[in-house]
């Protein structure tokens, strides 16, 4: 059990049970019943706790996914919608996987990834915030907030796995390219033939063709559509393509960014910055991979704007570069001005002001460090 | 995203840093940094005990 006071109150309130309902906040502050319930934590419930914050610990045992669902239930959720949808969570079977050499994952059934929050901010950087895992995976549902023993508010993201077809350059490899089965019309065919084309949904690329990581680095883009050019016929059907060394793959696709969230808040309410930022992202994107090298490019141009400033982006041919700090794939793209000027700032609280000289620009692209068996949807088109 | 040479000044009023991290709206710029240093200033004060 993590001694660490920032993950002790989501800890104390999963290990109520039904028959002992949480005592009201002011009273777990007291050294006394803090000590007794830390001391009513069993082994095992310890080590799944320290497992779901993302510490090293065993596989989780039945026994201690049947604890996870009885925790899960005594979340004090606020709605009923919430309450439904964590015991939909409960009754699917709890799970811990190996996201990778590093982090355990709770699965709910075979479907389903759950990540824990417990700050308001949807960011991969912080470590309260989203682990580095979900940098650039759809969300399905959040439930939340819901309220910890000390009454701080928690979420919880649901990622839905989605099926996919996986482009391997040797049989049961890692996969260079997955792509949802639905996008493929042809999955169903056995016609070996040079061009795919891809419906709307999502692609993810091995972030490993363009920069050093590991090889289960993936970079998600939501696309609108787009075409696979194969330099000799190959049939795509199955969950696997194997794809020799010697082909080369040709990615034309058009980004298909999400809808932006406007939540219709006034002007003088928290986040007016951000709603009025400004990120039109390229509409193409070329990947090539193959034994004369690998690249990814931006084929439009870009503009991205804050604080009254909007900043055009043209494409350029430098190398990639991978952010470890950001989680992100970087593809360079070249800025039309030398110098960024905060014109206009709305927030009440933080306040910025000045010029920076512009250093450099690209399309951020997330990358996320997970088992290619655990991909779903693609989140977004970066930023 | 924009990577920006150090030049922009910001000031964070003490209501920001009692916790009101949903003001911090920076999401086209490499302010990460600071982001960080926001969160390690509030953590303490999020995380007490009521």
């Amino acid at each position: 059990m993590s001694e660490d006071p920032k993950l002790y109150g989501f800890f104390v309130d999963f290990l109520q049970t039904k028959a002992d309902p949480p005592e009201p906040p002011q009273h777990a502050s007291q050294p006394g019943v803090v000590a007794s319930r830390r001391a009513a934590l069993s082994k095992s419930n310890a080590a799944f706790f320290e497992a779901l914050s993302g510490a090293d610990s065993a596989e989780i045992s039945a026994v201690e996914a049947e604890q996870a669902v009885a925790a899960l239930e005594t979340l004090r959720v606020r709605t009923a919608v919430e309450r439904d949808l964590l015991a939909d969570l409960a009754n699917s079977g709890l799970s811990l996987d190996r996201l990778n050499g590093l982090d355990n994952v709770l699965r709910a059934g075979d479907d389903r990834l759950i990540a824990v929050r417990r700050v308001p901010i949807l960011s991969t950087q912080l470590n309260e915030a989203l682990p580095a895992w979900t940098s650039g995976l759809a969300t399905e549902t959040v439930i939340g907030p819901v309220a910890d023993a000390f009454g701080r508010d928690i979420w919880l993201h649901i990622f839905r796995i989605v099926r996919q077809v996986k482009f391997v350059r040797t049989p049961g490899g890692t996969p260079f390219l997955s792509v949802p089965h639905m996008q493929f019309a042809s999955v169903f065919h056995t016609t070996a033939q040079s061009d795919h084309d891809l419906a709307s949904g999502s692609l993810w690329v091995a972030t490993s063709l363009f920069a050093g990581v590991t090889d289960d680095t993936y970079t998600g883009i939501r696309i609108s559509g787009g075409k696979l050019r194969l330099s000799v016929p190959i049939a795509v059907n199955g969950d696997e393509v194997v794809i020799p060394e010697s082909v080369t793959c040709t990615l034309d696709v058009a980004l298909g960014p999400p809808a932006r969230h406007t939540s219709g808040a006034a002007a003088v309410q928290p986040g007016a910055d951000a709603r009025a930022s400004v990120f039109n992202p390229p509409d193409t994107l070329k990947i090539v991979v193959g034994p004369s090298g690998n690249r990814i490019e931006a084929t439009a141009q870009a503009v991205v704007g804050a604080f009254g400033q909007d900043v055009s982006l043209a494409p350029a041919a430098s190398a990639p570069e991978y952010l470890v700090d950001l989680n992100r794939l970087l593809v360079p793209m070249t800025p039309e001005v030398a110098d960024f000027t905060v014109a206009t700032s709305e927030a009440q609280d933080f306040l910025i002001d000045g010029t920076a000289q512009i250093a450099s620009g690209g399309l951020a692209l997330p990358a996320s460090r997970i088992s290619p068996a655990l991909l779903g949807e693609a989140a977004g088109v970066g930023r | 995203m924009l990577r920006l040479e150090p030049g922009l000044t910001a000031q964070v009023s003490s209501e920001a840093v009692k916790g009101q991290l949903g003001t911090l709206t920076l999401l086209n710029l490499k302010i990460v940094k600071l982001l960080e240093f926001i969160s390690c200033a509030t953590a303490p004060i999020l995380n007490r005990d009521p």
